[in-house]
């Protein structure tokens, strides 16, 4: 199967994307820590507020 | 490209809801010269909203196919059920870490669509886990209060 017929299969609802088989890993902290340091000098850039949701107890 | 250009993706000015699920940029490995960021399954806990820029963030928790149900089905969202999964988008079962989770900017950095995807929203959580959710939380939030 050719990838431009696949990549119309997924789009119209047929074969799932591969992206949604591939990610056995588990979660660890230190990837976690490594996007939190990414996104961090974006977020400093303004102070955020909850529109959608709050910050329960963890 | 550059990552202002990155982040004028259409999708990039609707933030998702609380409780969608979403694909986000995984690092499968730490190590610097091997950055490998993988879309992901991500489950939307809070959006926020900057006060002066007007740009969207979520707080996100990852999901794995790891399920480790003996260990954490107590402390985690464990989508399992063949019945559920089509409901919620996903096609694997899939265990939303709750131990890490953490604040995101709403922008094609961080979030990407699935192939052929046009946004990076793959689904919504059923109701029935979103009261688990709030089950969990709130032991959670128990234990915490007992251990201080």
């Amino acid at each position: 199967m050719s990838a431009l017929r696949k990549t119309r299969q997924s789009a119209a609802g047929g074969l799932p994307p591969p992206e949604a088989f591939d990610y056995d890993d588990d979660v660890t902290a230190q990837a976690v820590e490594a996007l939190a340091v990414r996104a961090k000098p974006i977020l400093e850039k303004d102070e955020y507020i909850v529109v959608d949701g709050h910050i329960g107890n963890k | 490209m550059a990552i202002s250009e990155i982040n004028k993706r259409p999708w990039a000015n609707t933030p998702p809801a609380r409780f969608d699920i979403v694909a986000t940029y995984f690092p499968e490995h730490t190590a610097p010269e091997k950055p490998g960021l993988k879309l992901r399954p991500g489950l939307v806990l809070s959006v926020l909203q900057g006060k002066n820029t007007g740009a969207y963030a979520c707080r996100v928790a990852f999901g794995t196919k790891n399920l480790k149900i003996m260990d954490r089905s107590h402390l985690d969202i464990i989508v399992q059920h063949a019945r559920d999964l089509p409901l919620l988008g996903l096609h694997r079962a899939t265990r939303f870490d709750l131990d890490h989770i953490v604040t995101l900017p709403w922008a094609a950095e961080f979030f990407g669509c699935w192939s052929g995807r046009p946004t990076p929203r793959i689904g919504a959580l059923l109701e029935v886990y979103i009261r688990e959710y709030a089950y969990l939380m709130m032991r959670r939030g128990s234990a915490t209060n007992k251990q201080s």
